[in-house]
This record gives structure tokens, C-alpha cells and sequence, in this order.
């Protein structure tokens, strides 16, 4: 072999071997398991599939976690994590699933309602892998993942993205966006299947009141906003107001021309109630800093000030007082509660009694107190996801 | 459709592969830009191919 | 945070000017700058992140191969040769028209594909040529693609970054086709004009003598199948979109390209094909190469909080700055972000304008089309060196940008005109 050769083979090697250590960090990322402790309202586990069978054995599908307290009331679903980059979603399902006490009615809960794109980071945005939430026990690991579905589970991408059925024009990659693939199709791509297998659950669970836990770029109108179905409009006013006791909280009607999101098409094509809420969240604007965990946690950002003091952003913004993790997730707490408390009064022969961890709480206690230690619990009540 | 759709899938990661061992190939063998630095941008460029064809990234 | 990020982005320049000039290539030169920044910045040797970020563009650098062996794949049976004698035959003598005819030919494909690469890989050489015959200058004929291909880009129905920055604003992608249709027009129509001045055509017959002969076998069919397919797909998918899978541009190309070898009026055997493929990987390499780079300087501009810097710069200055630097920032972004640049930029200065009251639908138009015109700046000028390649112009680059200029500072005008003067194109967004 000449020298030449010998010189490019050792170059081809030196990227192979690069190429196989973030290889590894790939697939950690893919096949990390979140654990999660349910509460003793946790009645049943059930994969989505279970509406759809064609996802059965891919990454959309995901674990659908019923809490039913066998007596009379409304079946909620809240769910996170249909943009995985928001990961205060996921886990203020988790808090849920892990506190929540039911007397009446039923909760269905799903943390990882886009699991294939929980498991890869967004290219080009140099995303930490993981956070860390700190508690007693030790600390719970959680994935940042992406906002659209792995490329690896849905590819190619169209040129242009034509929602189906409306056929409105959208950018090509939001074909692989959880909320704006509704109400999805049977036999169309990965991520209008799982839309569609979630349209199919609300339908045959007969789901009243749907909650889509998100989160936003604080230069983003619509954060610290509960954005709603026409049809939900009252509840969602009423709960706005009485956020306002712990935390300011905007509402908005979905538009009816922006089609594919969940708030419009849940609403549209069945009889459940559907709001969305987001919380605002630093790190996802463009304009921040430095991308860290650290961000991620603390919400700590001098641009964004600067943003701030120049009246660019649509909620307060303090740097001594950032939206941090525990922060978000508080939030995502009390605008569900009570959207669900509204829903009680609106639908009192539906109502639900339950209870888990609010905003006042989680900011007094912290988050890390509201997670429980798996290996400490009964591990017939500890789940992977 | 859905069947459809896996194959079209699979033909992207084929394609993905098949284009990456087409770099490799032109890291020896081409007859332009024959440089080192390009015999580096050559073998960095092959990366993506093959991390995307095995279904790394 | 501000100061350190500063020095980053201080050394990031620095170290890819450098780069540049002593290693004379532009791939390279954009991932030693990613390192230093990450080192700068105090990331260390992040490579999760650096080759992470060679991916960012993976789907970008697929179409640009398959596109380039279709259309390799199809002069190798002599149909461009074929393609292009016909049309001489028909049009040549009449300047203009010709002129005109050749510039929609450009502004097609990238129109129904948001990409204006495409338009250049499929029918810029051909472009050229007739060009050549017409006797444009070796940059004038650059220039002439390059400015035909943003104006695909831009042109509706698909605007990728129009697309982008209606996705990042929440707000649906409608609208947009007749504000954007008017000023890809009437820049078309002035760049026609502008490159075609004082041009002396080769006379026709001598043009059609020094062509070369049609290919044994070769007629219309097989000449316009392979384009009937690539339209029939694109259509398709765009107009008919339940009824088939999602195909994606790479996979159509290639679907194509198997047709011309099925067509090949000459059955040449596999191992030319193989020749032939080859040869493509290397000639589109550096445009693989580029995209491959750009995509981990993005990724670590991300990471040390560079691109905040540029963006948080931006969108916090007064309105009348933004009208003023548009120009400025908007192609420069685009340059290093591509695509990106119209999340980045585009998004925020939406929520800007939207704050102020003004018809946003208006502004991201304006914005969409002020991005394209950074296709041909530096560190990636993806569409610029995709220009020159396909052209084959061997000139400098600055002579290159120098006959881009006059319908470039056109566009550009066109685009500020809209942003400042938003309420006057209002009733264009109905």
C-alpha cells in the first residue's frame, strides 16, 4: 500500500473511531429508560398501539398509563412530550403520575406522547442530551430530545408538507411534528399514525377533556398561555382567571385556518374538549447564549434580558427570577388543575375528584420532592419509558 | 401505503450507504483535489452517510 | 457571558479567515473554526456535537447527488446535446424570447421544490450553455443561473424560508403567493433584460454546426420522459399527495435517473453507468463537503452561544436599524446558517414587526426574499460555487459577485420596499 493510501486509510479511521464515540452517545440517548414511581390511583398500563395496531413494534408507539377510580366522572387525558424539546411537559405528566389521587373519574396519562423524537437531539442546535432533576434520593434523569420525529423512524421528509385532510401548505418537516400531524391518518406516515391512533383513543375512551402539555420561546406570543378549542373557550377563560391567584396566565382561541394542531383538529374530530398549555421556556428561544443543561435548569440567560428590557418578549422576564425547571413544570401543574377543576363546574354530574401538586406547592417543596426513588419503591409500581 | 412507505424508508438508508462507500471509494481513487486536506475533507464528509445508513443518527 | 461570547466569535472570524487563505478550502476551514470556537468557549472537543452537526444537512447533500446523476445520467445518452439543439433550432433566433424561455426553464423547478439548487442542477448546465451560444460572458452566464435559481427559490408556491418563519410564527403558510409571485417576476424580467443587453449571439447555423450530433436513436420521447417523470412525481406529491407515499426529491431524481438508463437509445453497459456515478460523486463533492462543514459551524455556533449573539445583535435594534442592517444581516445569515437563518432571524424579527402592528405575512415575505441573496456570501455560498460549477467558470469569485451586483441590489431593493413600506402590499396578501 502506498503512503499515500496508508495516509488516507489512518484518516478514514481517526473519523470512524470519532464517528463510533458519538455513536455511543446516540445510542445512549436512543435507549435510555425514564423510571417513573406511579401513585396508588395507577390502575392499568397500555401501549398505543392498542388503538392502532400498524405502530405496534415502532418508535411512535408509547406507554398510555390509565389511573380510574372505577366510580362516575370525566376521563381526562393530559399528556407531554409531543415536542420532546419541552421536556417540563414530560415531566409534569410524570408529577402527575406519581402523586395523583382520584376519587371519581378516570386520568389517562402519557409522558412521551412522541416517543421517537424523544430519543434523538435537534440537529444544529447543539442540545445537551439529558437533564437532571435533583432529590432527596439522588438525582432523576430525564432526555431533551427533539422537537419532530427521529429521522431514522420517518424518513424522507416531502418537499412540502400537505396536511392531511385540509391539504394546507406547511413547512416539509413539520410532517414529522406530532402537533401538526392531527388528526392524523391510518395508513399515512409514522407521525400521522400515532396522531391518528391518539384521535382513535380519545374517540374509544370517550375522552372528555383533553390537556397537551408544551412549552414556549418566551418571544413567542403565545406563551403562559392556554390556547383553546372554541368549544372549551369558557373552561379555559374561567381557569386563566383563577391561575392568576398563583401566576399570570393569557388565553387564546385556536385559530381556525391554522390546521394540524392538536387544540384545532382534537376539537374538530370528536367530542372531547381539547386545550393546549404553554410555559415559557428559555431555552428554546434562538437568541440565547450559551446552550447548556445549565440553561435548560435555571432558564438563566443575559440576551434574553436584553431581549426583555427591549419589551421583545411576550411574559416577564427576570434573570434573578428565570423561568427554571421546577418553574415550568409548577406551572404546567396549576393551569391543568385547574382547567380541570373549571371542567368540574361547567359538567357537575362529570365532575372529577382528585388531587396532586400545584404551583405553590412544587415552588415551596421543590420538584425533586414530588419524584419518588425507584429503587425504593414497590417495583411492581415503578414503569420505564 | 404503510408497507409502501417502509420500503421507500429502506431504499433512503440503502441509498444513504451506497452513497457513503461512493466517498470512501473517492478518498482513493479520485483524480481531483487529491491534496491531504482534502483527503481529510473527504474522510470527514463520508460520516453522516454512514451513521444515517446504519440508522445511528 | 456577553464578553466571552464576543472573544468566541472574534476568533471564529479570525480563525476561518486564515483558514481560508492558507489551507484554500472553504470546507476544511469551516470545522477547524467550529473547534476553536468550542475550545474558546470552553467546551473542550465536543465530538458528539461536531459530528452531530455533520448531519444537519445530510437530506440537502442527498438531493444534491441524486439531482447531479440524473442530469449526468442524461447527458451521457445525449439528450441535453439533443435538448439543447432543439431549442436553438426553434427559438435561437429570437433573442429575447429565447432569454425569457430559458430564465421560466430556471425558475420551475426550484419554484415547485422551495430549493434552488435543484433548478441549477437539473437545467443550469443546459442554461448555460445556450447562453454560452449567445454570447453571454463566462460570468455573465454564472450570474444569469445564480440569479434565476433564488428567484426559484423564492418563488411560490413553495419558499422554504417563508415556510420556515410561518412554522416558527404559528401562522399558516397562505397568502403568500401572489406578494411573492410579483417581485420574482419583475426581477426576472429586469435581470432578463439586464444580462441580455448588448449580448452578440453566435450565428445559428455556425451554433448548430459545432454541436454535437444528435444522438443515434434519440427522439422526443426519450427525451422528455425522464422530465415528464420528474414532473409527474413532483405534481403528485404536492397536488395529489394521499394518493401516493412520500417519495421525497432524492428518491424521484434516482427513480428518474433509472428511467434515462432504460431509455439509453444505446443500452451502454453497467460499468459506464458506474463511470459515470463516480465521476458525479466528485464533481458535486465539494458541495457535499460544504454542507457537511456548514452544518457543524452551525451546530457550534449554537453551542457557544454565537449565533444568540448575532441574533439578540439584530432584532434588538430600533425598527429603522433593522430596515437599515437588514440587507446586512439577512444574506449574511443566510450565508452561515442557510436555511436556518430564517428561524433564527426571521422568526423573531416577525414577532417584531407583529408587535408593532404590521401585516406580518407581508414582512416574511420580505424577508424571504432578502435571504436568498446570501446563497452566493461566504462561509458557505452553497448556491453561488453551485452556480460556477455547473457553469464552469473558472474566473474569480469576486468577478463573479461583480456580475451578480446590479439585479442582486434589484432584489434587494424590491424587499426593503416591502418591509418598510408594508401597508402598500397588504392588498397582495388577499
Amino acid at each position: 500500500m502506498s503512503a499515500s493510501n496508508i495516509r488516507k486509510l489512518a484518516f478514514l479511521v481517526l473519523f470512524l473511531v470519532l464517528a463510533g464515540f458519538a455513536s455511543a452517545e446516540f445510542k445512549g440517548l436512543r435507549y435510555f429508560k425514564e423510571k417513573v414511581v406511579v401513585s396508588e390511583a395507577f390502575t392499568e398500563k397500555r401501549m398505543l398501539s392498542d388503538w392502532l395496531p400498524n405502530i405496534k413494534g415502532t418508535w411512535g408507539d408509547t406507554p398510555v398509563y390509565f389511573y380510574d377510580s372505577g366510580k362516575p366522572g370525566a376521563t381526562v387525558l393530559i399528556y407531554g412530550g409531543a415536542h420532546p424539546y419541552e421536556p417540563a411537559g414530560t415531566i409534569a405528566v410524570y408529577v402527575i403520575m406519581e402523586n395523583l389521587q382520584l376519587s371519581n373519574g378516570r386520568f389517562i396519562l402519557i409522558p412521551r406522547a412522541d416517543m421517537s423524537a424523544s430519543t434523538e437531539g435537534i440537529l444544529g442546535n447543539a442540545y445537551p442530551q439529558y437533564l437532571h432533576i435533583p432529590t432527596s434520593w439522588g438525582q432523576q434523569q430525564y432526555r431533551i430530545g427533539d422537537r419532530e420525529t427521529a429521522l431514522i423512524d420517518q424518513w424522507p421528509d416531502p418537499f412540502t408538507y400537505v396536511h392531511y385532510p385540509s391539504k394546507q401548505n406547511l413547512a416539509y418537516q413539520d410532517l414529522r411534528n406530532f402537533n401538526r400531524t392531527f388528526p392524523g391518518r391510518a395508513d399515512g406516515t409514522l407521525t400521522e399514525r400515532m396522531s391518528f391512533a391518539f384521535m382513535e383513543l380519545i374517540r374509544n375512551e370517550k375522552v372528555d377533556l383533553v390537556i397537551d402539555f408544551h412549552e414556549a420561546s418566551l418571544m413567542y406570543p403565545v406563551v403562559d398561555t392556554y390556547v383553546t378549542h372554541q368549544r372549551a373557550e369558557d373552561i379555559a377563560m374561567m381557569a386563566a382567571m383563577y391561575c392568576q391567584l398563583e401566576m399570570p396566565m393569557k388565553c387564546e382561541v385556536s385559530p381556525k385556518g391554522l390546521r394540524g394542531l392538536t387544540h384545532r383538529e382534537i376539537g374538530d374530530y370528536s367530542d372531547a374538549l381539547c386545550v393546549l398549555i404553554e410555559t415559557a421556556e428559555p431555552f428554546i428561544d434562538r437568541v440565547v447564549g450559551r446552550v447548556t443543561e445549565q440553561l435548560m435548569i435555571d432558564g438563566k440567560d443575559e440576551f434574553l434580558e436584553r431581549a426583555s428590557e427591549k419589551g421583545l418578549l411576550y411574559t416577564s422576564y427576570d434573570i434573578n427570577d428565570a423561568p427554571t425547571i421546577d418553574h415550568r413544570v409548577a406551572r404546567l401543574l396549576t393551569a391543568s388543575l385547574e382547567l380541570i377543576k373549571m371542567y368540574d363546574q361547567f359538567y357537575p354530574d362529570k365532575a372529577v375528584e382528585f388531587w396532586y401538586p400545584r404551583f405553590t406547592d412544587v415552588k415551596t417543596n421543590g420538584l425533586g420532592s414530588y419524584l419518588h426513588d425507584p429503587s425504593a419503591a414497590d417495583p411492581s409500581r415503578v414503569f420505564e419509558n | 401505503m404503510v408497507i409502501l412507505q417502509e420500503i421507500i424508508h429502506y431504499i433512503y438508508l440503502i441509498m444513504s450507504g451506497f452513497f457513503g462507500l461512493l466517498l470512501v471509494r473517492a478518498l482513493f481513487k479520485r483524480t481531483t483535489r487529491t491534496n491531504l486536506v482534502y483527503d481529510i475533507v473527504y474522510a470527514y464528509a463520508v460520516i453522516p452517510f454512514l451513521l444515517r445508513a446504519l440508522r445511528i443518527r | 457571558m456577553t464578553l466571552q461570547t464576543t472573544y468566541t466569535l472574534i476568533a471564529m472570524v479570525a480563525v476561518f479567515v486564515l483558514c481560508s487563505w492558507k489551507l484554500k478550502s472553504p470546507e476544511i476551514s469551516m470545522v477547524i473554526t467550529a473547534i476553536v470556537g468550542a475550545l474558546v468557549a470552553g467546551f473542550g472537543f465536543p465530538v458528539r456535537l461536531l459530528v452531530e452537526g455533520t448531519l444537519t444537512y445530510l437530506d440537502l447533500a442527498l438531493l444534491f447527488i441524486t439531482a447531479s446523476l440524473f442530469m449526468n445520467f442524461y447527458s451521457e445518452i445525449g439528450a441535453t446535446n439533443a435538448l439543447i439543439r432543439g431549442m436553438v433550432k426553434t427559438f435561437y433566433d429570437k433573442k429575447w424570447l429565447m432569454l425569457f424561455l430559458l430564465a421560466f426553464v430556471m425558475l420551475v423547478p426550484g419554484a415547485f421544490t422551495g430549493a434552488g439548487s435543484v433548478s441549477i442542477l437539473v437545467v443550469g448546465g443546459l442554461v448555460a450553455t445556450v447562453l454560452e451560444f449567445m454570447g453571454f460572458p463566462p460570468e455573465r452566464r454564472a450570474a444569469f443561473v445564480f440569479i434565476t435559481a433564488i428567484l426559484s427559490a423564492a418563488a411560490p408556491p413553495i419558499n422554504l424560508w417563508a415556510m420556515l418563519m410561518a412554522a416558527g410564527a404559528n401562522m399558516p403558510y397562505v397568502g403568500f403567493n401572489k406578494i411573492l409571485f410579483i417581485p420574482v417576476i419583475l426581477t426576472t424580467i429586469f435581470a432578463v433584460f439586464f444580462f441580455g443587453r448588448g449580448t452578440k449571439a453566435r450565428p445559428k447555423s455556425e451554433v448548430l454546426a459545432n454541436l454535437p450530433p444528435a444522438a443515434k436513436g434519440m427522439n422526443w420521447l426519450r427525451l422528455s420522459l425522464p422530465f415528464v417523470l420528474l414532473l409527474l412525481l413532483i405534481f403528485m406529491a404536492q397536488y395529489q399527495p394521499f394518493v401516493i407515499p412520500v417519495i421525497g426529491l432524492p428518491l424521484t431524481f434516482m427513480l428518474c435517473a433509472l428511467l434515462v438508463i432504460l431509455l439509453d437509445p444505446e443500452h451502454r453497459s453497467l460499468k459506464r453507468w458506474w463511470t459515470v456515478a463516480t465521476n458525479t460523486i466528485e464533481t458535486v463533492f465539494p458541495l457535499v463537503a460544504t454542507l457537511t462543514s456548514v452544518g457543524v459551524l452551525v451546530n457550534i455556533m449554537a453551542l457557544t452561544g454565537v449565533r444568540g449573539l448575532i441574533a439578540i445583535n439584530f432584532v434588538t435594534l430600533p425598527i429603522v436599524w433593522i430596515y437599515v442592517t437588514a440587507l446586512l444581516f439577512c444574506p449574511l445569515a443566510q450565508g452561515s446558517l442557510s436555511y436556518g437563518s430564517a428561524v433564527i432571524l426571521g422568526v423573531p424579527i416577525i414577532f417584531r414587526f407583529n408587535s408593532v402592528g404590521v401585516n406580518v405575512t407581508v414582512v416574511a415575505a420580505a424577508l424571504s426574499l432578502m435571504f436568498p441573496l446570501g446563497d452566493c456570501l461566504p462561509p458557505s455560498r452553497i448556491v453561488g460555487r453551485l452556480s460556477i460549477e455547473k457553469v464552469g467558470y473558472k474566473g474569480s469569485y469576486m468577478q463573479f459577485l461583480k456580475a451578480v451586483l446590479v439585479p442582486w441590489l434589484f432584489l434587494a431593493a424590491l424587499a426593503l420596499c416591502m418591509l418598510i413600506f408594508t401597508k402598500t402590499f397588504v392588498p397582495l396578501t388577499k
